[in-house]
């Protein structure tokens, strides 16, 4: 689906990426750990069209994001990207609601907006939070709002930086649990860089930055003394839901039930 | 269209949340706009005082026109135009010019012509040539001249050394000197004589006329009657004797410019024609260029104080756009297009150059109404200038001008902003 070909990126003098090469496919979790300032950020941004590597392309569907013009680029991140990050990143000025909302604002193609934002309310457990300004809100709320936010557009793929680094042992046990379902439920792919051993719970792929160079690296048998021991559903509501506007075909013929999945 | 609509409304309310700000970083746009506002209604209103007041009593729009014989050794000598003449073809030319407001045309009656005076008893017969100028010329100046009718008595002014003449006379004959005003309506009669022809001999016409008053009119003396009186007379006498000349020449031309800054090319048109010019050319050229400094120190004044209010609003709006690099930088992740962020950018500060153009007009207009009715207090010598206050028009320009300044100083900073470096300022 996303395709990183020979990238390489330097800044001036220094080469923070070496001949990277690396495939996003559908509906898996890929983890990239790395030392700090190791390049794993930089190479999240490369893949998102916000940085354009030194040499190498980026391909979606076969295309070269970097060939496109700011305007085309843009609209591919606010409909095939979702951001997480350690800091949450919300727009202080809105309301929780109106950074989930926000995305959608500005992609011509939103339709059910308010619907599917009532959704991932429910679905995140969000409710009682909803109308607080960021601000006001803890760790773990915050995060689920970013969450939400980045799944609002029903991207194709999530790009977390450091989704828990910020986070108690609980709440990034749920959101790592969050990260696993929303995989299953909707079908989206993601791309963690962290250095939080845990994810490799529910990670498909494994890698390691060193020296510049991606390398991909064999699951340890014993991964973490603090695996997460439920899902995040079991904590909310033991019940997951798709995203009423991702659906199968047979589905799609009864636009207004919501179809409830295991 | 849906699409449209909820960004526009997005758009706004951002700027909104953010125009308080916005509006304390721009808030030189109203000094400047102030300054303005009150500077040109006030220029305006000090050149029109210059104008009406000053320069139109030094007739400096005027332009007084010879025949070619007054200027010998070059040297201007305006009484000679009495024996010149200027064709009545170059007078039809330069009555056309464009530049040309008004035209007084002196004509000379081309008879041998007196004056026939009777005072107490003696008489006089002196030879006075009969001049006439437009009843327009002279309206205001003397009582009754406009009310000329071409008929007879002939109004005539005359030139005041005729009082220091008759004076003289009475003083030698032993009796008291006139006042100027006893001898206004003193009936006199102008004698004019038909040129001799093959079968009769010269003959004298008595017109009877009266003194209206005494003026200086022009530098030479002459006896002065409507001009209509003597082009009337020319021609019915160029008909009754079949001469062949027109009986009248023109000695001499005032004229006024639209504009003084017409003067001096008008006056080296006609000097091109072989005409001697007379003019306030130098007063007008020296004031013009009074003027042109004035202006220039105030546009240099305008120019720089535009230039800080720029250098300063764009330095706050890099103030702005530093304080806000986190929420750009979060939109562009989302998926806001550079170009959306740069017209976001613009756009709000449009809007709230709109509200600070606005602003700035009604301060200066408050303070150019203040000003004005202080300024015969500040200034004695300005105290008769008329200022009116600032029109429609120039609150629109107020705006307008207002909204450039902003947006301007505003798009190098949103550019800025859109080129934040994206995925490191997300990392705050």
């Amino acid at each position: 689906m996303l395709s990183v070909q020979n990238v390489s990126m330097s800044f001036k003098e220094r080469n923070v990426l070496n001949n990277i090469t690396f495939t996003v496919k559908e509906n898996t979790i890929n983890i990239i750990m790395g030392k700090s300032g190791s390049g794993k950020s930089t190479l999240l941004g490369i893949m998102s069209g916000l940085l354009k590597p030194t040499s190498g392309q980026v391909l979606f569907m076969g295309n070269d994001i970097y060939r496109w013009g700011d305007f085309r680029r843009s609209r591919f991140r606010n409909k095939t990207i979702g951001f997480v990050f350690q800091f949450f990143n919300l727009l202080p000025d809105l309301t929780a609601y109106q950074n989930i909302l926000y995305p959608t604002i500005i992609n011509p193609f939103s339709q059910n907006r308010r619907k599917d934002v009532d959704y991932l309310i429910e679905y995140l457990g969000l409710e009682r939070i909803i109308h607080n300004y960021p601000r006001t809100l803890s760790g773990g709320e915050l995060q689920r709002v970013a969450i939400a936010r980045a799944i609002i557009n029903r991207p194709k793929i999530v790009m977390a930086d450091e989704p828990t680094g910020n986070l108690d042992d609980d709440t990034a046990d749920q959101i790592i649990s969050l990260f696993n379902d929303i995989r299953k439920t909707q079908g989206i792919a993601f791309v963690v860089v962290t250095h939080e051993t845990r994810f490799l719970n529910i990670a498909d792929t494994y890698y390691r930055i060193e020296n510049s160079t991606l390398i991909k690296q064999p699951f340890p048998s014993e991964t973490s003394t603090h695996a997460p021991s439920t899902t995040f559903l079991d904590n909310q509501r033991k019940q997951p839901r798709r995203l009423i506007a991702i659906k199968s075909p047979q589905q799609s013929k009864k636009p207004k039930k919501r179809v409830i999945a295991d | 269209m849906f699409y449209i609509l909820r960004n526009i409304a997005l758009i706004t309310k951002d700027s909104i949340r953010n125009i308080f700000r916005t509006m304390i970083s721009s808030f030189g746009i109203i000094i400047l706009i102030a300054f303005v506002v009150m500077y040109i209604p006030f220029r305006e209103s000090v050149k029109r005082y210059l104008e009406t007041n000053i320069f139109g009593k030094l007739a400096i729009n005027e332009i007084v026109i010879y025949p070619p014989n007054v200027r010998k050794n070059n040297i201007i000598t305006p009484s000679s135009s009495i024996s010149g003449e200027i064709s009545a073809e170059k007078i039809r030319r330069i009555a056309a010019f464009p530049e040309i407001q008004t035209m007084h045309k002196v004509v000379r009656l081309d008879f041998k012509t007196k004056l026939h005076i009777s005072l107490f008893g003696y008489t006089r017969y002196p030879y006075v040539p009969i001049c006439g100028v437009s009843k327009e010329y002279l309206k205001g100046k003397i009582i009754g001249w406009q009310n000329f009718k071409n008929t007879q008595p002939v109004p005539i002014v005359a030139p005041k050394l005729v009082i220091e003449m008759l004076n003289e006379f009475l003083v030698i004959k032993n009796m008291p000197p006139l006042e100027e005003n006893a001898l206004k309506g003193l009936p006199l009669n102008i004698l004019i004589f038909e040129p001799p022809m093959e079968n009769r001999p010269e003959k004298e016409l008595q017109i009877p006329s009266t003194l209206l008053g005494f003026a200086d009119v022009f530098p030479f003396p002459t006896v002065l009657v409507p001009s209509e009186y003597i082009t009337s007379f020319a021609e019915m006498k160029r008909k009754e004797l079949g001469l062949k000349k027109r009986g009248y020449k023109y000695i001499m031309a005032i004229a006024t410019v639209k504009e003084q800054k017409y003067l001096p090319e008008v006056a080296r048109r006609i000097q091109n024609m072989g005409l001697v010019v007379e003019s306030q050319q130098d007063i007008a050229s020296k004031t013009n260029k009074a003027l042109e400094i004035i202006d220039r120190f105030s546009y240099a004044v305008i120019g720089i104080l535009l230039f800080i209010t720029i250098i300063s609003i764009f330095n706050s709006y890099l103030n702005i756009v530093y304080i806000r690099s986190y929420s750009f930088s979060l939109k562009r992740i989302i998926g806001v297009s550079k170009l959306r962020i740069i017209l976001e950018f613009v756009l709000e500060s449009a809007i709230v150059g709109t509200l600070l153009g606005a602003i700035g007009f009604f301060l200066g207009d408050r303070m150019l109404s203040y000003a004005s009715q202080k300024i015969g207090q500040w200034i004695p010598a300005l105290r008769n200038i008329v200022v009116t206050s600032s029109s429609e028009n120039l609150l629109w320009f107020s705006i307008f001008f207002s909204i450039v300044i902003s947006s301007l100083s505003a798009l190098l900073p949103a550019i800025f902003a859109s080129n934040i470096n994206l995925f490191k300022a997300s990392r705050k």
